[in-house]
């Protein structure tokens, strides 16, 4: 739970920073200012990369399968 | 959190909340493949549907084959007791591909009054494996939308069953996702990320075995690991608008388990707009972990937990890719070039894998993989 709290205090101080309008978002409208722009090729290289790695996690992908590729 | 407290309440929130931006309408086709110095070879096409059934609503579907050369042994691995080496063509490598996994996800993605709230399902089967996942998320928006707070949750049950063993087992695994997206200033925005993750049931993978090698006597067991893994990681990725054209994406993630594995990742990602219609991305990724805490390279006696798998092994990767689009141009002369329904796709890419004891059957170090990846996006 203490994860949660965390994030509930980190959601209250961000949401003191300064508010960018929609109209001033042009820049950030640029599909290369997504964070997967692409999900179906990030969940590819996710695949192989977590039955080849220890770890998992922390970027919100999911799969599944024996990940042999 | 009980899990059906868990899934119950977000099937129950999005009635009380808000919308945002419908996908588009599209289908994508993909041909990937891999190749290593582990002589496993896969290709694995792709096709992926996104259809809006009304403003609110959009339905997604995608199907995969994985076409594998040796990635199961066909038998209990005969060794050599000199080397302790084992020949990959004994253990299925014989025949291009020995394998197949089928993959089917179907999914819907509801807006309702800003808040977006998705659920998938996806079956994965093949001739010693079976996976089964139920997958939610939502994505809430606060402050103008400078905020986007997003919870995930992940159920999957799988079941192996090798074809050189007379069991069937289980493993469960149950994933809360917590994310933060967070728009800093007109052209940097950023994204928290905390994972969950916590598995039971049986956890090697059916095939490997543990050698056991004793003055002259040599020996192979089953690996014996714990039952019960709790995963965890925190990301954090940062993408800034360098000028008019390009983005550059940083990102690092910690990650921690109960089996004492322990990891850096440091994620970096350069996308540039080459002309309007074609788009260029180099991505960066190193990667540093710990072994867990029963990993051996070399077994000289049977013990209570024993695991051989490299990914349990200290060590570090690095990965490298390139990844081109293209738009189609009615102004290009070329002919599909020209059709602006269509969007090519490319990607190359190299993995290096480095742990600090050769690998449990290959007995080898250094893992070398090319990706190389075609597809095609076609607005309908």
């Amino acid at each position: 739970m203490r994860y949660i709290y965390i994030l509930i205090l980190f959601l209250v101080l961000v949401s003191g920073c300064a508010v960018v309008q929609p109209w001033e978002r042009e820049r950030l409208a640029d599909p290369n200012m997504m964070f997967d722009e692409n999900p179906i090729q990030k969940g590819i290289k996710e695949h192989y990369i977590n039955i080849r790695e220890g770890s998992e996690g922390g970027n919100g992908s999911q799969g599944g399968g024996c990940g042999c590729g | 959190m009980d899990r059906k407290i868990f899934v119950i309440l977000f099937l129950i929130f999005p009635i009380f909340i808000f919308s945002q931006e419908q996908p588009d309408n599209e289908i994508q086709v993909n041909f990937n493949s891999y190749f290593d110095n582990f002589r496993l070879n896969v290709i694995y096409p792709s096709i992926n549907v996104v259809k809006n059934i009304d403003k609110n609503t959009s339905i997604t579907g995608s199907y995969l084959v994985d076409a594998i050369s040796s990635a199961s042994m066909k038998m209990v691995l005969r060794v050599d007791g000199i080397t302790s080496a084992t020949s990959n063509k004994q253990g299925g490598a014989d025949n291009t591909p020995d394998e197949l996994r089928h993959q089917i996800n179907l999914g819907v993605v509801r807006n309702i009054s800003g808040v977006s709230v998705s659920a998938d399902g996806m079956y994965s089967i093949e001739h010693d494996y079976s996976s089964k996942t139920f997958a939610t998320n939502i994505s809430v928006p606060f402050a103008k939308k400078n905020t986007v707070l997003q919870l995930g949750y992940a159920g999957n049950w799988d079941k192996i069953f090798p074809q050189n063993r007379f069991w069937t087992k289980n493993r469960n695994t149950s994933t809360i996702n917590l994310g933060l997206t967070q728009i800093l200033s007109k052209k940097i925005v950023a994204q928290f990320d905390f994972s969950f993750i916590n598995i039971d049931g049986y956890m090697p993978d059916g095939y490997q075995v543990v050698r056991i090698v004793n003055n002259y006597n040599l020996y192979v067991l089953e690996p014996i690991e714990p039952e019960k893994r709790i995963r965890k990681a925190l990301g954090i990725r940062t993408n800034f608008g360098v000028s008019k054209l390009s983005t550059l994406l940083l990102g690092y993630r910690y990650y921690w388990d109960t089996w004492d594995i322990k990891s850096h990742t440091m994620d970096a990602e350069f996308k540039t707009h080459l002309s309007d219609n074609m788009n260029v991305a180099f991505s960066l990724r190193q990667y540093f972990q710990t072994k867990a805490y029963f990993f051996k390279g070399t077994y000289t006696e049977a013990e209570p937990l024993m695991g051989v798998d490299s990914k349990l092994n200290s060590g570090y990767t690095n990965d490298v890719s390139i990844n081109l689009s293209y738009k189609g141009n009615k102004n290009t002369k070329l002919p599909f070039l020209n059709n602006e329904r269509l969007t090519f796709l490319a990607s190359v890419g190299f993995y290096h894998r480095h742990t600090d004891s050769p690998d449990w059957v290959i007995r080898i170090s250094e893992l070398y993989a090319y990706l190389i990846t075609l597809g095609l996006k076609i607005s309908i």
